[in-house]
């Protein structure tokens, strides 16, 4: 074997000039001697300059969003705009978290108007001719302390007799938040009046109000733990005024 | 230091585009390559090692050539899959492009064997840094750039030289 008989790769490293000196000369000199494999090499090395020469005529128009400076600018660019999307979407998700959360606060509120429960006492009870109350008022103090000691809190009944409404007993209720008292008056006419005591965590602080609902007015206060409701018929004159004598005398 | 960096780019990129513009056939998407490939290239500005410019250059933008090429396969592959792929894969401009080009040869070979044949013919890579960039031994440089010579010859014949010369 001659040693001097190039491999392939020594002639594709010929034809891209990646031979030493002096091998590119025994290559060369072994080349002129096989003149077949000599075309070989020659049509590599046109299809090189082929390429060589071709490509630059398909060079582009400069574009300027390639220069390093624009890259730059386009990157800093796009990740400020991903940070402003980030941020939008914390807010959003805040903004939306909150709004929910209030939402959430004020269709409880309107599912669960404060007070409904003496609305539905007086309903329940005081268009009961029978049995309205479970103690009636002929031991008005009798009834005054197992009020109190049920409900948790000193109770005075207060006298409506000034407004035609005489005490007519009273009972024990139970709600979510404990026992409840419901103190019941009624007229000569047998029209009734309710006072209901309940205690409340839902509604801190001093919140009062007062609603019309189905022909019932209630006005309703709350005060240390406990809520107060007096209801009545809301087309009596009577049901008003008693209510606005009434936070003074509990 | 960003300007030194800059200006290096800044040399390179008519031969990075001249690269993607031959790898992807397409003008804009062959510009879309360059940019991707200019960005990482900044982001990676520190962490590259002692290698030349030129070869840690071409090798990102190879790697993204034949990301962005497994990608379109994949959707393609979705899209058909659900029967939405009626477009034609080959688009006519790049038909009438390759026509134009009387290289048309040069754009049957592989994405493997044009890679080698460019970098090692027209950007005047050398064997060590052709297969740095492609990440693939030596031996594999050698045997594309082979088959991509014989393939390129059988494709054009020895007519191929002299239309060339005609088109410029």
């Amino acid at each position: 074997m001659n040693p001097l008989i190039p491999t392939e790769d020594e002639l594709h490293a010929y034809v891209d000039g990646q031979l030493d000196v002096a091998r590119r000369a025994q290559v060369q000199a072994w080349l002129d001697d096989h003149p077949e494999m000599a075309a070989e090499v020659a049509a590599w090395r046109r299809q090189a300059e082929t390429l060589r020469t071709a490509l630059p005529t398909y060079l582009l128009p400069t574009n300027a969003a390639l220069d390093p400076v624009a890259v730059r600018r386009t990157v800093r660019r796009r990740r400020q705009r991903r940070l402003a999307l980030c941020a939008s979407l914390v807010i959003a998700i805040g903004v939306g978290g909150l709004g929910g959360w209030q939402a959430r606060d004020m269709s409880m509120a309107a599912a669960h108007p404060p007070m409904q429960d003496a609305l539905e006492a007086y309903r329940t009870f005081a268009t009961d001719r029978l049995r309205p109350v479970e103690m009636d008022a002929s031991h008005a103090s009798d009834l005054e302390t197992w009020l109190s000691a049920r409900v948790g809190r000193p109770m005075s009944l207060p006298d409506l007799q000034g407004y035609g409404f005489k005490l007519l007993g009273g009972r024990l209720l139970s709600t979510s938040d404990g026992a409840a008292a419901l103190v019941m008056y009624e007229d000569s006419q047998g029209q009734r009046m309710t006072l209901y005591v309940r205690p409340s965590t839902r509604f801190p602080g001093n919140l009062s109000g007062s609603r019309q609902d189905n022909g019932l007015l209630a006005k309703y206060w709350f005060r240390n733990g406990y809520g107060f409701a007096v209801v009545g018929l809301a087309n009596d004159p009577r049901t008003a005024q008693v209510q606005a004598a009434m936070p003074a005398a509990t | 230091m960003n300007r030194i960096e800059d200006d290096d780019l800044r040399e390179l990129l008519p031969a990075l585009r001249r690269f993607a513009l031959w790898l992807a056939r397409d003008a804009s998407a062959a510009d879309d390559l360059v940019q991707t490939c200019m960005e990482k290239a900044l982001s990676r500005w520190t962490s590259r090692r002692e290698e030349a410019l030129k070869p840690w250059l071409f090798s990102i933008l190879y790697r993204q050539f034949v990301d962005d090429k497994r990608r379109a396969r994949r959707w393609g592959r979705l899209l058909d899959a659900f029967g939405w792929n009626d477009e034609p894969q080959e688009p006519s401009a790049e038909d009438t492009y390759a026509a134009r080009s009387a290289l048309a040869s040069f754009e049957q070979l592989s994405d493997d064997q044009r890679a080698v044949l460019l970098m090692v013919t027209v950007e005047g890579l050398s064997y060590e840094e052709t297969a740095a960039a492609l990440d693939i031994p030596i031996g594999t440089v050698m045997s594309r750039l082979s088959r991509a010579r014989k393939a390129y010859r059988e494709l054009t014949g020895e007519t191929a030289g002299i239309s060339l010369r005609r088109v410029k």
